[in-house]
């Protein structure tokens, strides 16, 4: 299919979803959702669409991604509400906008703090959703000349990448990584139909349902691990309707543009997440600043480098996701995962079997942003409320709901067990500090990695230097060879900067008690 | 000894995991069509679960040597921590075994009331506790699956 097909569905598309009343009520509903999932602490995004897996099976496409997108789009962009008025990040992504947000909110600018924090990441999506609109066509031409060599490298490529710079600890990265392809390995095999890790068991012939681990290593471990302490949140900050400053976003567009494109490229790097595109793109706005010396203590500028970054990321992700099947963080695997169960398949020829489903994803992406924009402005005067749900309140529900989803998306008991054993492994985990992103990646793609691996070996049985002088392959094999080298150092700046964080966030904690 | 052993118990336990999940790789069995050469070995099923098993085991040593050394530490919870951890997972493995032997009617009711007195008990009016009980339940068993159209199995 040639690229000028792929946005030649636009038009149809858009009147396809603007004339369809359930859609839109239904990406309203989503996006609502999304704003009370980000705004709360220890849900975010990646739970949240985890927690509809069960649910949109059921749905027809459009109602489906809407929902999805919707979710997405919204909770994403909200995490930084929290971090503005109390002090936590209500997402990963969320946690360099603590470091300016808060301070600003302190000052008494909370309104508009929560403007730079919801009007800067519904730009960026939009923003970085149109961008990816043009490029992704490109990308899938690209990708349809990777071999089956090429592929696996990606995928070992992306293991070791999310390995090495989710968490703080290289190793157990990796450790969490490993584990995560050994259990997509389980099961019969596709090439030759080998029973793998079976233990005799026929419940595990079919292997471990990617969805009902989801929901076990973002659901339940959630819950365990959340509820272990008895936590209240505190919030100091002032709220009411968001203000927009648009002298401001003036004054910054060359920090937005740096932002964007900064974070569409790290989220396109399979593995690295929202979250280091924050602090990234935070780095670079205070070494490009005129005024350096004013980030940390309430710098606008800081506030929408981060925002912009960590939602640009999340969309920039979408492009390995969607090109070759290869989720570029936590909360594309989801995705993915999602389009997967509606019988879509992500990769080179996504956009030859789904014609039209780019287009699709963009146009609801970008009526998120604008239905945000009023959802946002609204629910934002009630964002003080959705924080201080209980815990304690909450949790029992997401319990019951992610037993109920599990069973919806397999319709069989067994899965209840496998929701148990994954929600122990991720509990077990989060308390050791075990990153989980490396697991659910290698959930995800050990299974696409071993047979590409193996299909690579009987394409070259006689010629194993023409496997390894493939062009593209050289360029990727060198690549990860130096991505191996630098994770090693990574993992002691990583370490550093959260020694660093720590004590930011302390010195916050104590001016904010010295205040009270 | 028995402390500095203590100290790398996490990295004795990755090891062994690594080397449980490598007993198993090895078992799996051979591909049913042989192919030539070193391509036999590399294109079989057991190649990919054996090779991140070894990994596992090698990172599982790394790790035990750097908690040997001091270099690393496990994380440490509280004791009251691990206690009520230790409690909702209890619940948890309670229910969930619960729906498998017995489906999801009596399970739901006896968890949705067990858990929301448990964590809530010193906060809330006992109304209160059981409002969100039933709410939990009413969502849970009826709203949800209408919602999806989906037959949940009840007795």
């Amino acid at each position: 299919m040639s690229i000028v097909a792929e946005w030649s569905y636009l038009p149809s598309t858009l009147v396809d979803i603007i004339t369809d009343p359930m859609t839109l009520l239904i990406l309203l509903g989503g996006v609502a959702l999304g704003f009370i999932i980000g705004v709360i602490p220890g849900l975010g995004p990646t739970m949240g669409m985890a927690l509809v897996l069960g649910i949109i099976y059921k749905m027809e496409t459009n109602h489906a991604l809407a929902l999805l997108l919707g979710i997405l789009v919204a909770a994403i962009s909200t995490g930084g509400i929290t971090a503005c008025l109390a002090n936590i990040p209500g997402t990963a992504a969320a946690a360099a906008t603590v470091v300016d947000g808060y301070p600003l909110s302190q000052k008494g600018r909370g309104a508009e703090a929560v403007g730079y924090t919801l009007y800067s990441s519904i730009f960026a999506c939009m923003a970085s959703m149109v961008i990816v609109f043009f490029i992704q066509p490109f990308v899938a031409t690209i990708a349809l000349k990777f071999g089956n060599w090429e592929v696996f490298l990606f995928c070992l490529f992306g293991l070791i990448i999310c390995g090495s710079l989710i968490g703080t600890d290289v190793v157990r990265g990796w450790i969490s990584a490993l584990l995560g392809v050994v259990f997509a390995l389980v099961g019969c095999e596709t090439i030759q139909s080998v029973q793998v890790l079976t233990f005799g068991k026929p419940a595990l012939m079919s292997g471990l349902n990617s969805t009902v681990a989801i929901l076990g290593l973002f659901g339940l471990s959630e819950v365990l691990y959340t509820l272990k302490s008895k936590r209240s949140i505190k919030v100091t900050g002032q709220s009411g309707y968001p203000k927009i400053n648009f002298r401001e976003f003036a004054r910054n567009k060359l920090n937005i543009a740096r932002s964007l494109l900064g974070g569409l490229w790290v989220g396109f790097i399979p593995g690295i997440g929202e979250s280091a595109a924050c602090w990234f793109s935070y780095d670079l706005a205070k070494k490009g600043s005129k005024h350096p010396e004013e980030f940390g203590h309430g710098c606008p500028e800081g506030v929408i480098a981060a925002e912009i970054a960590n939602n640009a990321s999340t969309v920039g992700a979408m492009i390995p996701s969607l090109a070759l099947g290869i989720p570029g963080s936590a909360t594309t695997s989801v995705f993915i995962a999602a389009l997967f169960l509606l019988g879509f398949r992500p990769g080179p020829t996504l956009l030859n079997d789904a014609p039209g489903i780019l287009c699709k994803i963009t146009v609801l992406m970008v009526m998120a942003g604008i239905l945000l924009c009023f959802v946002g402005f609204f629910l934002s005067r009630f964002a003080i409320t959705f924080l201080t749900v209980d815990d304690n309140v909450l949790m029992p529900f997401v319990v019951i709901f992610c037993v109920i989803g599990s069973y919806a998306s397999t319709y069989t008991m067994t899965s209840l067990l496998v929701l148990l054993f994954f929600g122990i492994v991720g509990m077990l985990m989060k308390t050791y500090g075990y990153p989980i992103p490396p697991m659910l990646l290698g959930l995800l793609i050990g299974r696409t990695m071993d047979e590409y691996l193996r299909r690579a070996m009987l394409q070259y049985t006689n010629d194993p230097i023409g496997m390894l002088t493939r062009p593209i392959g050289i360029g990727i094999s060198i690549f990860l060879i130096l991505m191996i080298i630098l994770s090693f150092k990574t993992s002691k700046t990583t370490r550093k900067s959260d020694e660093e964080m720590a004590e930011i966030e302390k010195t916050l904690q104590e001016e904010s008690a010295q205040n009270q | 000894m028995l402390k500095k052993l203590k100290q790398g118990g996490e990295g004795l336990v990755v090891i062994l995991i690594g080397l449980f999940l490598l007993v198993n790789a090895l078992r799996i069995p051979a591909n049913p069509i042989k192919y030539e050469g070193w391509t036999n070995v590399l294109a079989q099923a057991k190649f990919m679960p054996t090779l991140m098993a070894c990994g596992i085991t090698v990172l599982g040593a790394v790790l035990f040597v750097r908690q040997m050394r001091g270099v690393d530490k496990s994380s440490q919870l509280t004791r009251a921590e691990w206690i009520r951890m230790g409690v909702v997972l209890v619940l948890m493995v309670l229910y969930i075994v619960g729906v498998y032997k017995f489906k999801f009617m009596i399970p739901t009711i006896l968890f949705s009331f067990a858990i929301i007195f448990f964590l809530n008990w010193k906060r809330k009016k006992l109304w209160q506790l059981a409002a969100l009980s039933v709410l939990a339940i009413v969502l849970g068993l009826y709203v949800m699956p209408y919602l999806i159209n989906l037959k949940l199995p009840m007795l």
